[in-house]
Formats: C-alpha cells, sequence, structure tokens
C-alpha cells in the first residue's frame, strides 16, 4: 500500500483543481499531471455517507466520520469511525500510510476495546465493502500510467479531454486490478467527470461518474461519486458532508490512542 | 424486582449526574438465542433472550462515560443419567461500567471493562486479565468473557506506550452446570458439579489484589509489547485433603496465584501478517513438586495471516506449551493415585490451529475456528453462517464440536457438543 494518499487525496484525483486554462495542444500526460499536482489541502475532516446498491435493487447505507492527515506529499493518515448501521457502531479503521514499506492499518472492535492490526487485500480491495478500491480512493503515481489523449468529447454540457491510460507494467495492473482507465476530464476545471475502469483481461469493469464538485477553501472536491461494477452490477455512491478543510487536525490524532476513543473532535 | 429497582436508580443516577455539556449515545441490541447438546447421554438446552442497552457520554478530550446493562432472560433443561431438570433465571448485570479521563499523557479508566491482552487468535498466553465464560456459546468472543472491574492507566511517553493495571476483585473463570445449581450468587457457578467442596477463593483483601503492566512500541513496523501479571490462576487446582473426622479425601478447588510473564509481536506485509505470542506462566508450584498444582510452564503461540481476498481471509497457528520442572516418574505416580487424573500430561504438547473467514455473498458471513492437538489427534472445532437480511439485523447458525480420544483433552467433552442459532438485532 505504498503511497497510498487516504481519502482526501483520493476526492482530489477525481475532483482535481486548477482552474487554468484549457490549452488544445496539451497532452494526455501533461492534464494528469494538472490533474494530480494540485491537491492543497493539507488536512480534512467530514462526514461520510456510502449508499451501497445490489443488484435487485436492495440498499444499505453507512455513515462515518472521517479524518485525514497529510505527512507529506506521498503519505497520509486516514482514520475513520462508523456512526451507522447500529451493529457495527463504533468500529473504526486507522491507515497510516508509508512511502518505504507498507502501511499500517488498524481496526478498532468496540465490543472487545480491541484493536487489531489488520492485512489487507492490497489496493485493488475494496474500500469498505464497497465498489471503491483502496486505489480508487487514492492519489496515483503520474508514473504508473502512459497516457494518451484521444478525442474530447463533451458530458453532460461540459466539454471534455478524454485520457486513456494504461497500466505501465502488469504489476501496476497487478496491484490496481485495472488495465486500462479512461478518463473524461473537465476543461474549465481539471476535474475528473467520468471514468471507464477495466480488467485486466481488457474487459469493462466499472464506471464511474462523479454528479457533485464543491469549491472548498479554494479547493475543487468531488462531493459526490457513483461507481458502477457493471459485471456484478452492483453500485456505490459516496457522499461528502460537511468537509472542513485545513483545521489543523494534531497528528496525534492519527494513533491508536486516539483510535479508542468514542469522540474527539 | 429489586434487581431492577437497584438498575433503574443506577441508570437515573448517572444519567442526572451527566454534565449538560458533551455527547449522549444510546444503543445497544436484542438477541434471542438457544442453544442445545446434540450427543447423548446429556442433554441441556438453553433458550433465552437478551437486552442489551449501552449509554455513552463522551466529552470531547476530556473524557467518557459509558454503561452497558445486560437483561438476560432463559430457560435451561437438562436431561441425562435419569435426571431431569429445568431452570430459569433472569439476570441482570452491568456488562461495563466505567469512567474514562484523558490527561496530555495519561488515560485513566476505572469500572467493569473488557481488557484483551495478546496479538494472536483465540489463544492469548498474555491474556489473563478478564475470565472466560464457558457457559455461553455464541459466534461473538466477548460473549465468552466476564469482565472485571479495574483500574486501567495509559501512559504515552513518546513512542512507548505503559499501561498499568490494578484488578482489586479476584473474578474466576466460568463453566457450565445443571440447572438446579444455577442459583443467584451460588459461588459454585463458577466450577463444574463434580466437584463436591465449596470452593477457596483469594481472600478480597488489598495484598490479595492483582496487577498487570505492559509496554508497547513499534519498530520498522512492527508492533510488539512486553507484559507481566501478577494475580490468580482464573482455573482452580484441585487440592486433596484428608479430614481429621473420618479420614475421608476432600477435593477443594481453589484458585493459587500465579505470575505471568509475557510478549508479542506483529507485523503485516500487505496480504500476509506474521504474529506470535509467549509467556511463562510461573505457578503457585514453582519447583514442580507439587503434583496438583500445574507445574511452570512456558506457552507460546506463532501464526500467520492471509487475506486471500475481500471475501477470503486464513490464519494459521502453532502452539506449544513446555512444562518447566517436569518430573516424569512423579506424573505417572500421580496419574496412577488420583481417580480424577484421566492420563499423564505431557512435558510439551503441540497443537496448531486456524481461522477461516469467508463471505460467499454480500452480508453473508461464515467463519471456522478450529484447534487440533498434534499427540491425541483431538480437535475443538467452532464454525458458524451468518446473514444480514437488513442492516442491523442478524442471524447465526453454529455449532461447536469436539472429538478424539476419551482420554484426551477435547475427547473428553465429546459429549458436549452444541448447535446454537442467535437472532441479533442492534438499535
Amino acid at each position: 500500500m505504498k503511497r497510498f494518499i487516504v481519502c482526501l487525496a483520493g476526492i482530489a484525483v477525481f475532483a482535481s483543481l486548477a482552474m487554468a486554462r484549457t490549452n488544445s495542444s496539451e497532452t494526455g500526460t501533461e492534464i494528469m499531471k494538472k490533474v494530480l499536482s494540485q491537491s492543497n489541502w493539507e488536512d480534512m475532516s467530514g462526514d461520510l455517507i456510502m449508499t451501497l446498491t445490489t443488484s435487485r435493487g436492495e440498499t444499505r447505507v453507512r455513515n462515518m466520520k472521517f479524518y485525514s492527515k497529510k505527512k507529506n506529499e506521498n503519505e497520509s493518515m486516514m482514520l475513520i469511525k462508523i456512526i451507522s448501521p447500529a451493529d457495527v457502531r463504533g468500529t473504526a479503521f486507522l491507515t497510516i500510510e508509508h512511502q518505504n514499506r507498507d502501511d499500517d492499518r488498524y481496526l478498532y472492535l468496540p465490543a472487545l476495546r480491541r484493536v487489531k492490526k489488520i492485512t489487507a487485500s492490497g489496493k485493488g480491495g475494496n474500500f469498505m465493502s464497497s465498489d471503491f478500491t483502496y486505489y480508487d480512493m487514492g492519489k496515483p503515481k503520474l508514473k504508473d500510467w502512459t497516457y494518451k489523449r484521444v478525442a474530447d468529447e463533451t458530458v453532460d454540457g461540459h466539454p471534455c479531454f478524454v485520457v486513456k491510460a494504461v497500466a505501465a507494467s502488469p504489476k501496476i495492473a497487478k496491484e490496481t486490478g485495472y488495465s486500462k482507465i479512461v478518463r473524461w476530464i473537465r476543461k474549465d476545471t481539471y476535474t475528473t467527470l467520468k471514468s471507464i475502469f477495466y480488467d485486466r483481461g481488457g474487459k469493462k469493469w466499472k464506471e464511474l461518474s462523479v454528479p457533485e464538485v464543491k469549491k472548498i477553501n479554494g479547493v475543487w472536491f468531488s462531493t459526490v461519486m457513483v461507481m458502477h461494477d457493471v459485471q456484478i452490477d452492483h453500485t456505490s455512491k459516496m457522499e461528502f458532508k460537511e468537509l472542513k478543510i485545513n483545521t489543523g487536525i494534531p497528528a496525534k490524532y492519527f494513533s491508536v490512542r486516539y483510535l479508542q476513543r468514542g469522540q474527539f473532535r | 424486582m429489586k434487581e431492577l429497582f437497584a438498575v433503574m436508580i443506577y441508570f437515573l443516577t448517572i444519567v442526572s449526574a451527566l454534565p449538560a455539556r458533551g455527547q449522549t449515545r444510546l444503543g445497544g441490541y436484542l438477541k434471542f438465542y438457544h442453544h442445545n447438546n446434540v450427543v447423548s447421554p446429556r442433554r441441556i438446552s438453553k433458550t433465552g433472550v437478551r437486552l442489551q442497552f449501552n449509554i455513552s457520554k463522551t466529552f470531547g478530550d476530556k473524557g467518557e462515560l459509558f454503561s452497558s446493562f445486560d437483561f438476560d432472560a432463559n430457560d435451561l433443561r437438562f436431561f441425562g443419567n435419569g435426571f431431569n431438570s429445568r431452570g430459569s433465571e433472569l439476570e441482570i448485570y452491568p456488562v461495563e461500567a466505567y469512567v474514562s479521563l484523558y490527561f496530555p499523557m495519561v488515560d485513566v479508566r476505572l469500572g467493569k471493562q473488557f481488557i484483551f491482552w495478546g496479538k494472536t487468535d483465540w489463544i492469548n498466553p498474555t491474556d489473563n486479565i478478564n475470565p472466560w465464560d464457558y457457559e455461553n456459546i455464541s459466534s461473538e468472543i466477548e460473549d465468552y468473557r466476564l469482565p472485571v472491574t479495574v483500574l486501567k492507566t495509559s501512559w504515552y511517553l513518546g513512542p512507548l506506550t505503559f499501561e498499568a493495571d490494578w484488578i482489586p476483585i479476584f473474578l474466576p473463570d466460568r463453566f457450565p452446570v445443571p440447572a438446579g445449581t444455577l442459583q443467584k450468587g451460588n459461588p459454585e457457578r463458577h466450577i463444574p458439579a463434580i466437584v463436591a467442596a465449596p470452593p477457596v477463593y483469594p481472600e478480597p483483601t488489598l495484598r490479595h489484589s492483582q496487577a498487570a503492566f505492559r509496554m508497547m512500541h513499534s519498530v520498522w513496523g512492527i508492533d510488539y509489547s512486553l507484559s507481566y501479571y501478577s494475580g490468580f490462576d482464573h482455573q482452580f487446582s484441585m487440592i486433596s485433603r484428608v479430614t481429621s473426622r473420618n479420614d475421608s479425601l476432600i477435593f477443594t478447588p481453589e484458585y493459587k496465584p500465579l505470575r505471568v510473564f509475557g510478549g508479542d509481536f506483529q507485523k503485516t506485509f500487505g496480504r500476509y501478517g506474521i504474529k506470535g505470542e509467549g509467556a511463562y506462566f510461573r505457578t503457585a508450584d514453582p519447583n514442580g513438586t507439587n503434583p496438583e498444582i500445574a507445574n511452570p510452564h512456558f506457552k507460546y503461540v506463532l501464526g500467520n495471516d492471509w487475506t486471500v481476498s475481500d471475501r477470503l481471509s486464513l490464519t494459521f497457528q502453532w502452539v506449544q506449551d513446555i512444562q518447566g520442572k517436569y518430573n516424569a516418574n512423579l506424573e505417572k505416580e500421580v496419574a496412577r493415585q488420583n481417580p480424577m487424573q484421566t492420563g499423564v500430561p505431557d512435558r510439551v504438547t503441540s497443537s496448531v490451529s486456524g481461522v477461516l473467514k469467508w463471505n460467499p455473498f454480500d452480508y453473508m458471513t461464515s467463519q471456522i475456528i478450529d484447534v487440533l492437538n498434534l499427540k491425541d489427534k483431538d480437535s475443538f472445532v467452532l464454525g458458524f453462517l451468518s446473514y444480514e437480511p437488513a442492516d442491523a439485523i442478524r442471524f447465526t447458525l453454529g455449532g461447536l464440536f469436539f472429538s478424539g480420544p476419551s482420554n484426551s483433552p477435547f475427547g473428553r467433552m465429546d459429549g458436549e457438543d452444541k448447535v446454537f442459532v442467535e437472532v441479533k438485532l442492534s438499535y
């Protein structure tokens, strides 16, 4: 889970940022560099509502509180506490990213008052049992993909660049589970409006749509994201509420000590 | 009824004492359960409903109040060896009730609480604060443990964390007993029915209180701790005495002093993890000369975790228990003379254990926990399947199975196989 930039960075990926001027001569790599390079938040907290919908239309809703803080450009920390449903209320996750070794992941089980260090199914593992993977939630490394710009398109009235990203190596494809990602990026905001993910066999796997982006403290964020797994017809919707940026969350909150506390802010 | 009033007064006191500031949360669950022995000659069934009511109030960085009460109404039926009985009881008891105070470098938690130590799964040599509850059969490990009253302090000194716990009141493991002896306040509820003499508990004095210490640290991604427990064995030793009146031999269960020096570690490598835990148990017979008290011994567990996929994870553990001061001749002689002992204990016992978690479908979870003793090939398996038809509602079907030669640890439990069903609604 090296260089896994947690939730907030992920928002930045989908939402990215700059109000840069559209340049029709930009290459795919240049466009993605702009998308990825402008995440200028230091810490973030808010509520996350995740709605999971099965192919039969059955819906489950998870309410969480999340806190995140950057350690440096490539490492961050994230704390998630589950508010509902009631049977898992109080369960908490702490992820501490490390660039040179595996991330530390801890799970707090409130019934036992016990903290467990947990293994994970890699970057391609599902984030909180949703259709988003940890990789989707993080900030990809530019060099992990080769980018090719294809013909521009207009989506929902927004002129977009279309960038096709192909895994730079079989290792990246294995880690992420994706062989190719096609992204539609708004020309006015350089935020991702839509993405299509292909599995390692080249088959269409998931579709991401971003129906809502907001500018908070000068930074564009995707506040609503919908991921649809077309292979199993399962959908996950993430809504971020009460987002607070750069409020000076102390680093000490991202520790096993605070993982066990009911509420600290 | 008196208990109910006591609980109400307790809650009213807590709620009225709560300062206006802070955040209050209510919650809990309602759980229907039934478990039934499946093998003759003993058939025991227990059916009940448990309501757990939790109230917590947090004060940001300052502290927290938490109280959790169980209201458990159950029917227990016992058939076997020509003896049939039926008992009903309503138990009302605090599961946890504590106050936490947070200071810049110290966290203090005082009250009835769970404190689990150790990094391995299910078999934790360093985990000696909370006794086990062998009466409950459940899919949730917390149902197998008994909370104890503890003054817990955690000291955060840079990268090091120290924990110092004081446990003033001794509480032993709880074993299942026939319904006829299930009377509230009966001290024998903590021991099997085969014991005739009343148990001898440690004196409830300051001198006999228990203490535990632990130091935790993390380096190069390896989390480790060193620990020490000074208290009493939660399992009794059978002490024989010849009575002066008629020279008869009486076995008395006594809870003997115990000191445990332990340590554990854990490291993860993406999908894989390694972990270990070991402890030296210095019993009340440090020289191994008293055959009625366990010898000092060293027990360790080495294991690995493997997250195969989002739906499947495996844990494998190797367990060894090595007796110190082992005298083979003495052990054989004791086994020959003691009618309650079915075999000669080995100097080294080796076991393997495994945990398999599999989610075949969304909202369906299955888990199998297995322990196999290598010498006698006797084993214990706990398995269950849970399904959540809606958020916070869970159905569970499970079983607990023992097998092996009749003189082996799990083989002796062969008639205790059980199946259970649970329906849990959380709120």
